[in-house]
């Protein structure tokens, strides 16, 4: 592996790496550290494997990294997210209204089991196909559809 | 009806919602690569050279077993020949030498090894002719009887240990005593259970390879030790009233029935025997 493969490597799949280590535990400046631990380790191994397995590597190492070093370390969950949109087409009280939601969506973010919230998470928010997600998880098509209906229903019942 | 309206709104505005939310990372992308750029700078993929030097260890490691296992399997693979009693069994070793076991007697050798070393193990009674070569050694449990090549009998069983040689050199070693001879044709040797060694010349070395010729050939032999080795050539079982003492002396053909060889024995001193199941015979 070349610096230069290594760097494209880098701009692929950090994002996707990162946010995940988020997704399992709600802290920002934990996912930068680990997903960058994780790349850091791929370097100094160098592994012959091609690029299409290394995505799945660099999951399982990010995973692995975490799990040893911090979980333990971060029991309290705190999932934070800003708005990126502007309220400008929004009444006041709607915009009152999507705080609030925000607020109530954090909260059971942080309550969600963290198995369906990794799923739940990769296919809202970076919108990849279940497909994928059993890919870099390592699950079932299968297993994951089903923790997806059931994060769907967490959501619900605490938002109502 | 205000609080109606929200909840028809919400699934709606949660998806609009989730839709617009970023996750406010502190630190960029481009952050973290210039962070990794110094930690991979002082970290060379040493790991490398290292794994490639575990696999040489792990190679060199399997390759060594592999050997080891291949010498132990050269040193220690083995064959045994046996004749049982009643039974004469011939075979040649890997070099062509011969050798005929006599009744009740057991030969083992390693085929593997034999280039090496021309060793072999007997107990009972065997003769041998050998191939010229390497040193040829048969060991039983009271010699060693070495030789380079030439024909010799081995008599190799509890009650004696007698090496008679035909041709060529013998050397004969005792294993407890460590006291040795050399014979020459015609020459014979026997070593007693506390390792001596007793020398003597034989008028008649044939008489020793007579169970070849299907011949029992004794000189002076315990009556005792008549009687054993007849039990093994006509595979039979003889057991005794009480001690037999003195030698025997004579010679008769060993493809006889048995009671008839059993009175030949008999006749001279003055026993009997009687024939119970199972070829047992009783003398009296």
């Amino acid at each position: 592996m070349t610096e230069r493969e290594f760097k494209q490597l880098f701009d692929t799949h950090f994002d996707e790496i990162r946010n995940y280590i988020w997704y399992r535990c709600g802290d920002g400046d934990l996912a930068s550290d680990v997903a960058q631990e994780s790349f850091a380790k791929l370097w100094e191994k160098r592994p012959y494997n091609d690029s299409s397995k290394l995505r799945g590597l660099l999951f399982k190492m990010a995973g692995d990294i975490f799990i040893s070093n911090y979980r333990k370390k971060n029991s309290e969950l705190k999932f934070r997210t800003t708005l990126t949109q502007k309220f400008e087409n929004k009444t006041p009280e709607e915009e009152l209204q999507y705080i609030e939601l925000k607020t109530k969506y954090e909260k059971a973010l942080n309550e969600m089991p963290e198995t369906q919230r990794v799923v739940f998470l990769m296919s809202r928010h970076e919108k990849k196909r279940y497909k994928e997600i059993a890919e870099v998880t390592g699950l079932g098509i299968k297993a994951v559809e089903k923790r997806m209906s059931k994060a769907l229903q967490f959501i619900r019942e605490k938002i109502q | 009806m205000k609080h109606n309206n929200d909840i028809e709104k919400k699934p709606a505005m949660l998806d609009e919602l989730i839709d617009s939310l970023s996750i406010p990372y502190s630190k960029s992308k481009e952050d973290v690569w210039a962070s990794l750029s110094r930690q991979i700078e002082n970290k060379p993929a040493k790991t490398r050279r290292l794994n490639y030097n575990k696999v040489r260890m792990v190679w060199a490691a399997a390759m060594i077993a592999l050997l080891v296992g291949l010498g132990v399997l050269l040193r220690f693979y083995h064959y045994t020949v046996e004749a049982k009693p009643g039974q004469i069994a011939n075979f040649f070793l890997p070099d062509g030498s011969e050798v005929i076991l006599s009744a009740g007697s057991e030969a083992t050798y390693y085929p593997l090894w034999w280039s090496y070393s021309r060793k072999v193990t007997l107990q009972g009674e065997a003769f041998f002719k050998v191939q010229k070569g390497k040193t040829f050694s048969v060991k039983s449990k009271r010699g060693i009887t070495t030789v380079v090549g030439t024909s010799f009998d081995i008599y190799a069983r509890p009650d004696n240990y007698r090496v008679v040689c035909y041709t060529g050199k013998v050397w004969v070693k005792a294993r407890n005593s460590k006291q040795k001879i050399i014979l020459t044709p015609g020459e014979k040797a026997e070593i007693n259970p506390k390792g001596e060694i007793k020398f003597s010349k034989t008028t008649n070395p044939n008489q020793f390879t007579s169970w070849i010729k299907n011949q029992f050939v004794f000189t002076s032999i315990p009556v005792q030790s008549v009687f054993n080795e007849m039990a093994r050539r006509f595979n039979v079982t003889i057991t005794f009233e009480k001690p037999l003492e003195g030698n025997y002396t004579g010679n008769f053909p060993s493809d006889i029935p048995v009671e008839k060889a059993l009175e030949i024995v008999c006749k001279p001193f003055g026993l009997s025997f009687e024939k119970k199941a199972g070829r047992t015979y009783v003398i009296k």
